[in-house]
């Protein structure tokens, strides 16, 4: 019972100093954006700020607008994540070997994640661009047929993708790498000798060790890709038309450009309880082990 | 004959295999190649089309973005490596003792606290960007790096708990206890045993914890100023809305990847097989 106590404490003390950091600085502006998000606040008329309860929430639910954010924004994440996943699997798995410039090519695997976003945006825009750009310049190389990338909208979303997955493959690089590296090499090495294929060790061994680790880091990229902003920003500014347009995006546009700080709130409230949501599923997929 | 044969096989399979990491390297890193040419090229070679593979290298891009007087660009890379360095390391002596808590200790309302350090890396910035600035400026701490260096903590905070928790949560507690046993202290057993096995995880860690200090545009451009200001706020000076300053940008990305890269090399060597925890687990 005493050690029982005992542990509580220190339980709690260990935890103490990271409490302490998150709740100073989270829940003033947690609770202010939650209280705008109930505001009609615009800020081109003051004369506009009152109590509105929940119109800005009821006024995106009936908003097409919103539902082809949503849209946008699912297929991004799902569809950016799970390549950056497997990619970076693959190559995670073929560094856990020794061989001679394994670790200067780990390393130039992680230079994307490195470069600073804004920047490296612009390259991507130019490599992009239809006339001068270097990837249709590539494809003609090898007779392909050009193609518009950002500037057509049925190709425009997959586009930011394929920028998202160059950027944040090295992501799952990095972290597997490291889980690997502390797998035990005894299982495996037993596995092969009773003739286990690569995959069968893959799915046997390897997953069912790192699955919190997969899950963590799944979970990351998934929160970070649901708020994409600044790749949209610079690379296409949601157009052309509305066919990349995210949530947080139309929620930069719905505060910053048309002012109307209380209803993008509301949006990024939106985008926070889908979050949550993703999250609380993808937190008890991991605790079942 | 046969031990002949094996050998070729397995040198093939690591050519095979070395040959698809290059394929993926090079879509990796093209963007990169293709800046970094682009900060060795005069005006004229910038803009070409199609790209100039030949042209006469020049310092000139590089010299104006570090001479220039209004904007003392190394100034400002000091600025980013005061904050990146100081919220990694707190980030990790506050998050790195929190997990460990989580993962061996049982007290009321853990799953409930673990989730909660979670949702703060889930809300959008740009609902917090308002309150943020209101509150710092409202504790006239605008422009200061104490502001930068919490606000990058808490960024970074979740991030590191939780992979933290999934890298102890691999280390048997039986190794601590025998550690007890043979008279170690709970935080001796901790810093002899736990630690150099979780060592790979930690350099991950530390390595994103700096990346995403590092880069952090948005908070970094609201709560920063004139002596505080880091350099990927500074970078954006160099994009108007007319223009693009190629040859400045690519030179200026480069300057400020350098040292993550140089941080990066030291911490990496760290993510290798360490010793193996079979014997106990197996």
């Amino acid at each position: 019972m005493i050690a029982g106590k005992q542990e509580r404490v220190h339980g709690y003390v260990l935890i103490l100093p990271l409490c302490t950091v998150l709740v100073l600085l989270t829940v003033y502006p947690f609770f202010h954006a939650l209280l705008a998000s109930l505001r009609s606040w615009n800020l081109a008329d003051p004369a506009s700020h009152r109590w509105v309860g929940l119109a800005n929430y009821a006024a995106h639910f009936a908003d097409l607008r919103f539902w082809n954010a949503l849209k946008n924004t699912l297929f991004y994440a799902v569809a950016a994540v799970g390549i950056e996943f497997l990619l970076g699997f693959l190559v995670a798995w073929l560094l856990n070997r020794e061989f001679r410039g394994r670790n200067l090519i780990r390393t130039l695997f992680i230079l994307p994640m490195i470069a600073t976003p804004a920047p490296i945006a612009m390259v991507w825009r130019q490599i992009f661009d239809p006339t001068l750009g270097l990837a249709n310049y590539l494809l003609r190389l090898v007779h392909l047929p050009a193609l518009s990338w950002t500037s057509d909208s049925s190709t425009a979303l997959m586009s930011i993708v394929l920028v998202d997955v160059w950027q944040w493959t090295p992501f799952f690089v990095l972290t597997l790498s490291a889980g690997l590296a502390s797998v035990p090499i005894e299982p495996i090495e037993a596995a092969r000798i009773d003739g286990a294929s690569n995959l069968k060790i893959i799915r046997h061994i390897i997953i069912p060790i790192l699955k919190g680790l997969i899950v963590i880091t799944l979970l990351f990229r998934i929160m970070d890709a649901l708020r994409v902003y600044d790749l949209i920003y610079v690379l296409t500014e949601g157009g052309p038309g509305i066919s990349t347009e995210t949530v947080n995006y139309l929620a930069y546009l719905t505060s910053f450009r048309w002012l109307r700080m209380g209803r993008g709130t509301a949006l990024a409230f939106i985008l926070l309880i889908l979050t949550l949501f993703t999250g609380s599923r993808l937190v008890k997929l991991g605790e079942n082990r | 004959m046969k031990h002949d044969l094996r050998i070729v096989a397995r040198r093939t399979k690591l050519g095979l295999i070395i040959a698809t990491l290059l394929v993926i390297l090079l879509f990796e890193l093209f963007p990169l190649f293709w800046m970094l040419e682009i900060s060795f090229k005069g005006y004229k070679d910038v803009i070409a089309m199609p790209p100039k593979l030949l042209f006469e290298p020049t310092l000139k891009n590089y010299r104006e973005v570090i001479a220039a007087k209004r904007t003392p660009f190394l100034h400002y890379l000091g600025n980013s490596a005061i904050v990146g360095l100081c919220s990694t390391a707190v980030a990790l002596a506050v998050g790195i003792p929190a997990a460990y808590s989580f993962v061996r200790f049982r007290f009321p309302g853990k799953e409930n606290i673990k989730f909660w350090i979670l949702t703060t890396r889930m809300a959008p910035p740009i609902a917090v960007l308002i309150p943020y600035f209101l509150l710092f400026n409202r504790l006239r701490l605008i422009d200061s790096f104490v502001t930068l260096i919490l606000m990058h903590v808490t960024l970074n905070l979740a991030l590191v708990v939780w992979m933290a928790i999934s890298f102890i949560e691999e280390v048997p507690v039986e190794l601590e206890e025998s550690a007890v046993i043979d008279g170690c202290s709970r935080i001796g057993a901790f810093a002899r045993v736990t630690f150099p096995l979780i060592a790979p995880g930690i350099a991950a860690i530390s390595i994103l914890a700096m990346i995403f200090s590092w880069n952090d545009l948005m908070f970094s451009l609201v709560l920063s100023g004139r002596n505080t200001a880091t350099a990927p706020v500074v970078i954006t000076s160099f994009i108007t809305y007319q223009d693009v300053a190629w040859g400045k940008l690519s030179a200026a990305s480069m300057l400020i990847m350098l040292p993550v890269v140089v941080f990066a090399l030291l911490v990496q060597k760290y993510i290798l097989r360490g010793l193996t925890f079979g014997a106990v687990k197996g």
